[in-house]
């Protein structure tokens, strides 16, 4: 692994209800090294997209270290610019994360206005390009695009702003089999060009097994192991949960 | 199990441009045996399901040649011959036990519900009848759940209640809509597993409509791959991997795994599968 891009370190998320605590994330620490695609894997409720979030800066009820390119955020302080301007999320359905009533340019050239950059024009043709959308997908509204055309303008959304780190929550699983292999040919792709890091969250052995170089495999808000490329090649694992998603994912 | 028949099924939609067919000629014969129905989303696949059980409104119109179930002319029932259909003899599991069960009723009173509109449990029976149901699916404790209502469960709990419900009445068929795509890996397992064992004890039909090829080699028999409407390959389950018309070849190379790292996954030619289905 090269140099560290993200450290985390005992990272704990609490949720409050009137009197009830309950803690999402426990005492979580990994490392993901500058160009690496890191997985995290684990059933629902174990807290592997809470991780995004916090990461992302979408939630701030957590405790802890986060050090990204350099800059630390500590117990639960909001992302500032500096921060904020590596990191970038894909979400899960891409049906619910465009805005129905906006079009693809709107939806790209908005935040690019935000932030005051100079030729937005030039700069929303070059990601759609990257994506592999055609520019008379420009001018359209979402519900006139395919389940993998959306996702595609959702990548393109993401990388606008260059990020050094992409947070992929499940990018694939709203998605057909076959559309899904478009996406993660496409999430490679792009990964060789730019150089940029993820951090994908899936419930899927397979699509993790296909992309990850490193994957922590998460229960209960813990991480209880954390696994190789070797490891995943030969199925090689010391906790009895990860053994079991080894022999459920054979089969579904 | 009594026979299925199904001859030239075909369900369109108006639009616009012009009437859609979204079901194409859909012909096959099924008797006690378990049935997977492949496909991509917009195959055509789940309106299949919903023709068979008379759920398409209008303005969808739905024809086929001949579609009977034991005998009885599924083409021409009216809404009390439906009611002995529905949820008795033929039932049916949806997606996401979120959206199927009713939200504002206990789960007890819900299945209840289903058993006593069909006659098939006493009244002064019906609460100990689910309960031992519930247990039979594998719910740990049966008067916790049975007392909860659907969004005090998890999906796993929530499905194993879907299928206590449906399986109350002892139908002949069972048809199973993406049953665990909602679900968590781990739980996906269980819960199938669960359905299996039920069905074969009761030696019912199954017909399980899912995108997952694995899933549907492992628990059926017999398999029918659609593309576009129609279906375009039928072949024995444990023979699924040797398919042969493209379309299945492309869905079987596309799967990612710990074998294909590195390389570019194979993708679908849908400009040449388009020319070939039309």
């Amino acid at each position: 692994m090269d140099k560290a891009l993200l450290t985390v370190t005992g990272l704990d998320v609490f949720y409050t209800r009137g009197r009830q605590r309950f803690q999402a994330v426990r005492e979580v620490d990994f490392e993901v090294g500058a160009g690496e695609t890191f997985g995290l894997i684990g059933g629902s409720g174990c807290g592997k997209s809470t991780i995004l979030l916090v990461l992302s800066g979408l939630d701030g009820h957590w405790r802890g270290n986060l050090t990204l390119g350099g800059v630390t955020r500590r117990d639960g302080e909001r992302s500032t610019s500096p921060y904020s301007s590596q990191v970038q999320m894909v979400f899960q359905d891409p049906y619910g994360s465009l805005h129905p009533r906006h079009t693809v340019d709107r939806t790209l050239s908005e935040p690019l206005r935000v932030h005051g950059c100079k030729d937005v024009e030039q700069r929303v043709l070059e990601v759609l390009e990257q994506v592999g959308l055609d520019r008379r997908f420009r001018f359209r509204y979402p519900h006139q695009l395919s389940g993998g055309q959306r996702q595609r303008v959702a990548i393109a959304r993401a990388l606008l702003r260059q990020p050094k780190l992409l947070l992929l929550d499940e990018p694939t699983s709203a998605l057909d089999a076959s559309v899904q292999a478009e996406i993660l040919n496409l999430l490679s792709d792009l990964k060789r060009s730019l150089g940029t890091t993820y951090l994908l969250v899936s419930h899927d052995l397979g699509v993790i097994s296909h992309m990850c170089d490193r994957v922590a495999v998460m229960q209960q808000g813990r991480i209880v192991e954390t696994l190789s490329e070797e490891n995943l090649k030969d199925a090689v694992c010391t906790h009895p949960y990860t053994s079991e998603l080894f022999r459920n994912s054979q089969y579904t | 199990m009594p026979e299925l028949i199904v001859e030239n099924l075909q369900v369109s939609f108006p639009t616009w441009q012009g009437d859609v067919t979204v079901v194409n000629r859909v012909s096959f014969e099924m008797g006690a045996e378990r049935l997977g129905i492949v496909g991509e989303s917009g195959s055509g696949k789940s309106l299949t399901a919903r023709a068979i059980l008379g759920l398409i409104r209008p303005p969808g119109k739905v024809s086929a040649d001949r579609m009977t179930f034991d005998g009885v002319d599924l083409t021409k029932l009216d809404a009390k011959g439906w009611r002995a259909i529905r949820g008795c003899r033929i039932g049916m599991i949806l997606q996401d036990p979120k959206y199927s069960l009713n939200p504002v009723k206990r789960v007890l009173d819900q299945i209840a519900e289903v058993a006593i509109l069909h006659d098939c449990v006493s009244k002064q029976k019906v609460h100990e009848r689910v309960l031992e149901m519930l247990g039979e699916v594998g719910v740990e404790d049966p008067l916790r759940v049975a007392n909860c209502y659907p969004h005090q469960l998890s999906g796993g709990l929530g499905q194993r209640v879907m299928i206590v419900a449906m399986l109350i009445n002892s139908p002949d068929l069972l048809i199973a809509d993406e049953p665990t795509s909602a679900l968590d890996v781990m739980v996906r397992g269980q819960v199938l597993q669960l359905m299996d064992r039920e069905i074969q004890r009761r030696g019912m039909g199954l017909i399980l409509i899912s995108h997952d090829l694995n899933t549907v080699a492992r628990y059926c028999d017999r398999v029918l791959i659609m593309y576009q409407g129609k279906i375009v390959e039928t072949c024995q389950a444990d023979r699924l991997f040797e398919a042969h018309h493209p379309y299945t070849r492309g869905l079987l190379a596309c799967l990612p795994s710990i074998s294909t790292r590195g390389q570019k996954l194979s993708v679908l030619d849908r400009a040449t599968l388009d020319v070939e289905a039309c």
